[in-house]
């Protein structure tokens, strides 16, 4: 361990896809897909001796300079999809490596977009992808606390003001020690809640390997699955309420270990970021009622049958409720009763709600992507501030420091976050719409892909894009696979700059950043 | 009984000239030389120079064979440590301590004061006291001193009759007869500054002020007797916004109705401290001699202001602005007793002087015991005390008409069980009774000889 402290966090990252390639290759070894667990074997051995030879070289480099890590997340989150990619061009010889690699970095940064069509992949690159998502899930958990929170990115510069450099020669511990100590420390919950609800929806009947892909992709809110379909196809309601669940892990941070500086009340129940997220959810959930009230039902005619319009209007709302959920977590999962609430509602557009859901986002320093929900927090707050300040102009406010922030600075930074947000899938936009793409379905993948919510494609009706193409597994109809290769390189893009949060690119950039 | 009191400031003094007044062996200590040697020639005291937690000045004051230790220094580790010290060493048996610091007072921490942990018997918090006691004068805004006995069962009230009121001008003997029911008793008059026990035949006149003391349930009718009326104030404005304010503010939002609290503060940082220990109230920053800051806190419709910032005269001309601006009460804290006599020239409510209520605070956990609760009135003129009936005591199994009280003393209510009755010449008084008393300070020892046992109980 203290070895292996040593070695740059890249070269580690490496060395860990290696040794994931071998789960998919024993899964297809049990399977007897001899070809394809060679596939994977192999890409193992290749990818595991360049790390170690890469490890050995750059091990006694002794001190290194450091930027604090960001320039490795960020190259970590573009280059370590290509090594990812290995098996999985190898797989599908005739997809190409564009489209192998942008189908891991797709996986690793959690967005879940997938080229294929579910049922043209064989089950071991399923479990790739899917275990892919989950370690970039476990990475970026990590990473919030390891490297944006001593940097104040990712939230964390909302709770507290920025610390003055570290003078002298007490230097923060290496990156890659700090990356494994808040690895180590989330992992048992990590898993443990994979393994819970692995263990749950397997129980409650949707079959062992379903069951596993379902919860990896709830846990890291990647969004991943085998097969296309609602989560409660197989195991109806309850095995949404188990996924419901875990899902609100991604509403808050307080709920992993690490981060504490996001802790902003002693309270569970005063969480604003939780508050939020269940106002939001509440009000969806209204609106699918209240929509069916005004838009639906017709007065003059009375409802044969109150008992089951009722049952209706209740499936309906949970299904809104679940779907908003899983959206809010940037997951993307769909509940069964989605499809009935849509209909019985008469909503028109509702992907659109749904998009709108996504750039929320989840809780800040969680896995979930988007705005963030703390962001909007602190602008409701400031909001709340200055209507008290309407009726006493000289009020102090209370709360403590960590409140004074967030209404003040904090809602400032949020604003400029949000603004740069909004810039972001403008930018986007504009350069997928160089290509021969419409405006709408521009839109929704520019915000799909910046909110890492790869399943919004599938909840909005749009007509396909057909200028390219990812191999006879691929599904163009989806919105991803018939994107021609630019196109696709700028999302991947926007997948990244998403997944590091748009004010910790632009520090990237900065000069200031380079010459500390 | 042998007292030694820790700091010589002026709760200490006050402590030290009581105690030594009623005939106890009181020494003071203090670090400054020259207090020290004020108080021995002023008072009946012994006094010790020195820093009050070390051991060798202890043993110096004769902690050896002391009885009670009072730390009042005004650092709380110097209090704490010196009690420590007088368990540790000289095995004190009671010890009681001034602490200020809210962090030592959350009730969350209230395990650590025992024998076996931090050696305090009562912990005393002078601003909570002072907070309490302006909540009772809140809550009976006519009055002008207040206080509770008999658990809350009795509450005394300081009350000027308003003119053209039912009890005025008449013998007390006929009003006992009017409203026999009434559970109330006329404890003291206080006539041009002069307090006196009145007579059965005695009349309150305009301009008295009246000590009374009435059951919890008949205080309101017996206050409308005097022409005043008893409310809970629902819109409360605290001018500063100190400790003492947050207590205050703190008490008066768990009250049932919980009122409005607006706390005015010039101070940025004690401002947002208040407004971080407070759910409800509202915190606003300036002057509160501001008249626009205070129409900002709606004075116009607040049921009370109360003064409380460290400056009395801020205190005193804050209330006289409040008032003029169409405050019903205001309630100034004074720190310093000689401003009191001003506070009576200009219109303020009520004052409230933070040591006063300290040393009644201390003075009551001093005599533990068969006198359960003292309150000092009228500037400590008299005592109002809260006294068990002893079996073999100059009181138990006699009549109140014959115990032979002397004549600045009064019997108020009288508890026995959970009954709670006036105090007519005729009620026998048995053992385990619980009676209230008004006792002018020159009388006290005398009373005090009455509620004593008897040489042949031993």
């Amino acid at each position: 361990m203290a070895q292996l402290a040593r070695v740059p966090l890249f070269v580690l990252l490496l060395g860990i896809s290696a040794g994931a390639m071998l789960v998919p290759a024993l899964q297809a070894a049990v399977m007897g897909q001899w070809p394809l667990a060679s596939i994977f074997l192999r890409s193992a051995a290749i990818l595991g001796l360049v790390a170690a030879l890469l490890g050995l070289a750059t091990m006694s480099a002794g001190r290194r300079r450091t930027h604090g890590g960001l320039l490795t997340l960020a190259g970590a989150y573009t280059l370590i999809p290509a090594a990812l990619a290995l098996p999985l061009a190898q797989a599908l010889p005739d997809t190409g490596w564009l489209n192998a690699w942008w189908e891991m970095l797709s996986c690793l940064t959690t967005t879940g977009a997938s080229l294929y069509e579910p049922a043209r992949l064989p089950a071991p690159v399923h479990l790739w992808r899917g275990l892919v998502g989950w370690l970039g899930g476990l990475m970026v958990l990590a990473a919030a606390v390891a490297i944006k929170a001593p940097l104040q990115v990712g939230g964390f510069e909302l709770v507290a003001p920025p610390l003055a450099p570290p003078q002298g020669r007490a230097a923060i511990p290496g990156e890659t020690r700090r990356m494994a100590r808040a690895a180590s420390a989330i992992l048992p919950l990590y898993a443990g809640a994979t393994a819970a609800l692995w263990a749950g929806l397997g129980a409650a009947g949707d079959g062992g390997f379903p069951a596993l892909m379902r919860a990896m992709g709830t846990v890291s809110t990647s969004g991943i699955y085998a097969v296309h379909g609602p989560v409660g196809a197989r195991t109806g309601w309850l095995g949404e309420a188990m996924v419901l669940s875990v899902l609100c892990l991604g509403l808050s941070r307080r709920f992993w270990p690490g981060g504490d500086a996001l802790r902003t009340t002693a309270r569970l129940r005063d969480d604003p970021e939780l508050r939020l997220a269940f106002g939001i959810v509440a009000l969806v959930g209204l609106v699918v009622l209240l929509r069916h009230g005004v838009a639906v039902a017709d007065p003059a005619t009375p409802t044969p049958n109150v008992i089951k319009n009722i049952a209706n209007g209740a499936a309906a709302v949970w299904g809104a409720v679940f779907t908003a959920l899983s959206y809010l977590t940037t997951t993307g999962w769909t509940s069964s009763d989605w499809r009935g609430a849509v209909t019985w509602s008469g909503l028109t557009a509702p992907g659109l709600l749904l998009a709108g859901l996504a750039v929320v986002g989840g809780g800040a320093a969680t896995a979930a992507g988007g705005v963030k929900l703390l962001r909007i927090a602190a602008l409701a707050v400031h909001s709340n501030r200055e209507m008290e300040r309407i009726v006493h102009p000289a009020s102090v406010a209370g709360g403590g420091p960590i409140w004074r922030r967030l209404r003040g600075e904090g809602a400032f930074l949020a604003f400029v976050f949000f603004m740069l947000f909004a810039g972001s899938i403008a930018a986007t936009v504009l350069l997928v719409t160089l290509q021969r793409v419409e405006f709408e379905t521009a839109t929704i993948l520019a915000v799909a892909a910046l909110t890492n919510t790869g399943a919004l494609m599938t909840a909005v009706p749009l007509a396909p894009t057909l200028e390219g193409g990812a191999g006879v597994a691929g599904a163009p109809w989806e919105g991803w696979a018939g994107l021609p290769g630019f196109t696709k390189a700028v999302l991947a893009g926007a997948m990244v700059v998403g997944r590091l949060e748009i004010v910790a690119v632009l520090a990237l950039l900065s000069r200031g950043y380079w010459r500390r | 009984m042998k007292v030694i009191i820790c700091g010589a400031g002026r709760v200490g003094w006050q402590i030290g000239r009581q105690l030594s007044a009623e005939g106890n062996d009181v020494t003071l200590i203090d670090i400054d030389p020259e207090l020290i040697r004020r108080a021995t020639d002023a008072l009946d005291v012994k006094g010790v120079a020195g820093f009050a937690s070390h051991p060798d000045v202890l043993d110096q004051a004769g902690a050896r064979d002391c009885d009670l230790l009072v730390a009042v220094t005004p650092s709380d580790e110097v209090n704490m440590v010196a009690c420590e010290v007088a368990h540790a060493v000289f095995e004190v048996p009671r010890k009681i301590a001034r602490l200020r610091s809210p962090a030592y007072l959350d009730a969350i921490w209230q395990d650590m004061y025992r024998t076996d942990r931090l050696p305090i018997d009562h912990v005393i918090s002078p601003e909570r006291e002072v907070a309490r006691a302006a909540l009772e004068r809140l809550a009976a805004p006519a009055a002008f001193d207040t206080g509770s006995f008999l658990d809350g069962q009795a509450q005394l009230y300081g009350i000027v009759p308003e003119a053209g009121s039912a009890a005025l001008d008449t013998p007390l003997r006929q009003l006992t007869e009017l409203f026999p029911r009434l559970r109330a008793v006329v404890l003291g008059l206080q006539r041009q500054g002069q307090l006196f026990a009145p007579e059965p035949d005695d009349q309150i006149l305009e301009g008295d002020r009246v000590y009374l003391m009435a059951h919890q349930d008949d205080a309101a009718r017996t206050l409308e007797l005097f022409g005043r009326r008893l409310r809970r104030p629902r819109r409360v404005i605290l001018v500063g916004g100190g400790p003492v304010a947050v207590a205050l503010a703190e008490m008066l939002e768990q009250g049932s109705p919980p009122a409005q609290v607006t706390i005015i503060e010039p101070d940025q940082g004690r401002g947002e401290a208040a407004a971080d220990a407070l759910n409800r109230a509202v915190v606003l920053k300036g002057s509160g001699l501001s008249t626009d800051l205070l129409s900002e806190a709606g004075v116009g419709g607040a049921d009370a202001v109360v003064t409380i910032t460290g400056d009395d005269r801020t205190n005193i001309l804050a209330a006289v602005r409040a008032h003029q601006m169409g405050a019903p009460l205001t309630v100034a804290v004074i720190n310093d007793p000689t401003l009191v006599p001003l506070v009576d020239a200009v219109p303020v409510g009520a004052w409230i002087e933070p040591r006063g209520v300290t040393v009644s605070t201390i003075l009551r956990h001093v005599r533990r015991g068969r006198v359960r609760d003292v309150q000092l009135i009228a500037d400590g003129a008299a005592e109002v005390i809260e006294a068990q009936v002893l079996p073999r005591s100059g009181l138990a199994g006699r009549t109140i008409g014959s115990v032979g009280l002397p004549a600045g003393a009064l019997f108020g209510l009288v508890r026995r069980g959970d009954e709670v009755v006036a105090a007519r010449p005729t009620l026998r008084l048995e053992p385990g009774d619980l009676v209230t008393l008004l006792v002018l300070t020159g009388d006290l020892g005398e009373v005090d000889r009455l509620l004593q046992v008897g040489i042949d109980y031993f």
